[in-house]
């Protein structure tokens, strides 16, 4: 197993978890011009839920924007984050895996790996942008598990100099 | 009800959730029955995970494993499950795309041990509860 060492100091505990007793759980059925990511900042917190894991089950998109793991020509990172890939739709959205919290006080984040198809039949995957996969018509359907009394809160990391999500409990 | 009398059938609930940041050069398999013996859970579910890998190691229908270099593999899509082994030891059986960097999408079960944490690891798991178990 290839190890990596990243540019900024080791924190000593590798491994971060909260626990929470079970909490809701519900199908969302996202209708068209809806943004995918988006979608869930007011849906979520209409329901007073701070973290939850997302699990898409299939929909169309009019277009999609992601991108994907490289190089990172600079130094400041091992590897970091491509140029945005853009194309039009129709997108047919797979699966995908999310995780949702929160940025700051006011401000919610979508992170969204997913597998999806392009117009022309080619299968593609990668982290999708937010504000750049509008939902078409018929939709896009999506499971919903709350995180309960902890959250994910973007934090930054001085390892990898990354904002990355970490579990919190929730005051 | 333990689903006895349909044969596969497993009747139960959902327990605990747990939200976990995994930080990197930490195998994803290993990290998950870590997490699951340090919180006394036999029976798990994968919820969500995201992030991505150093490399991937995945293990295909045939048996064989094929490994996709990185870094910066991004993990597109997991299912699996934590269960006990023959001889009562935690095991979790993981299965997923991950993403290279043109974007194509590999796919197989991930190798315990072969599978590092690149940049972090984004996971949710929630305990299953069989009755009966």
């Amino acid at each position: 197993m290839r190890l990596l060492r990243h540019p900024g100091p080791a924190a000593q505990q590798r491994i971060l978890v909260e626990p929470s007793a079970a909490a809701a759980e519900f199908a969302v059925e996202l209708e068209a011009g809806a943004d995918l990511l988006g979608a869930f900042d007011d849906i979520l917190a209409a329901r007073g839920i701070e973290g939850a894991a997302i699990r898409f089950a299939g929909g169309i998109l009019d277009r999609i924007g992601f991108v994907t793991g490289v190089p990172d020509a600079t130094g400041y990172r091992i590897a970091t984050h491509s140029a945005p890939t853009r194309t039009g739709g129709p997108v047919m959205l797979l699966a995908g895996s999310a995780i949702f919290g929160r940025v700051d006080p006011k401000t919610f984040r979508t992170h969204c790996h997913a597998v999806f198809v392009l117009p022309g039949g080619e299968v593609r995957s990668g982290h999708l942008l937010g504000g750049e996969c509008p939902v078409a018509i018929p939709g896009a359907r999506a499971f919903v598990t709350s995180t309960g009394t902890s959250h994910f809160q973007v934090a930054f990391d001085s390892e990898t100099n990354f904002a990355l999500f970490e579990p919190r409990r929730t005051p | 009800m333990t689903g006895g009398d349909q044969p596969g059938v497993t009747v139960g609930k959902f327990a605990r959730v747990l939200s976990v940041r995994v930080r990197p050069n930490i195998d994803l398999i290993e990290s998950v029955e870590k997490i699951c013996a340090d919180h006394g859970i036999r029976h798990a579910e994968v919820r969500s995970a995201v992030g991505s890998l150093t490399d991937a190691t995945l293990r295909l229908p045939s048996g064989e494993q094929r490994t996709i270099i990185g870094p910066g593999l991004e993990i597109a899509l997991t299912s699996g499950r934590v269960a006990p082994d023959d001889v009562g030891a935690i095991q979790a059986r993981v299965y997923g795309l991950v993403s290279d960097s043109a974007g194509h999408p590999h796919g197989g079960e991930f190798v315990r041990g072969a599978n590092p944490v690149f940049v972090t690891l984004e996971l949710v798991l929630q305990e299953w509860l069989p009755e009966g178990a």
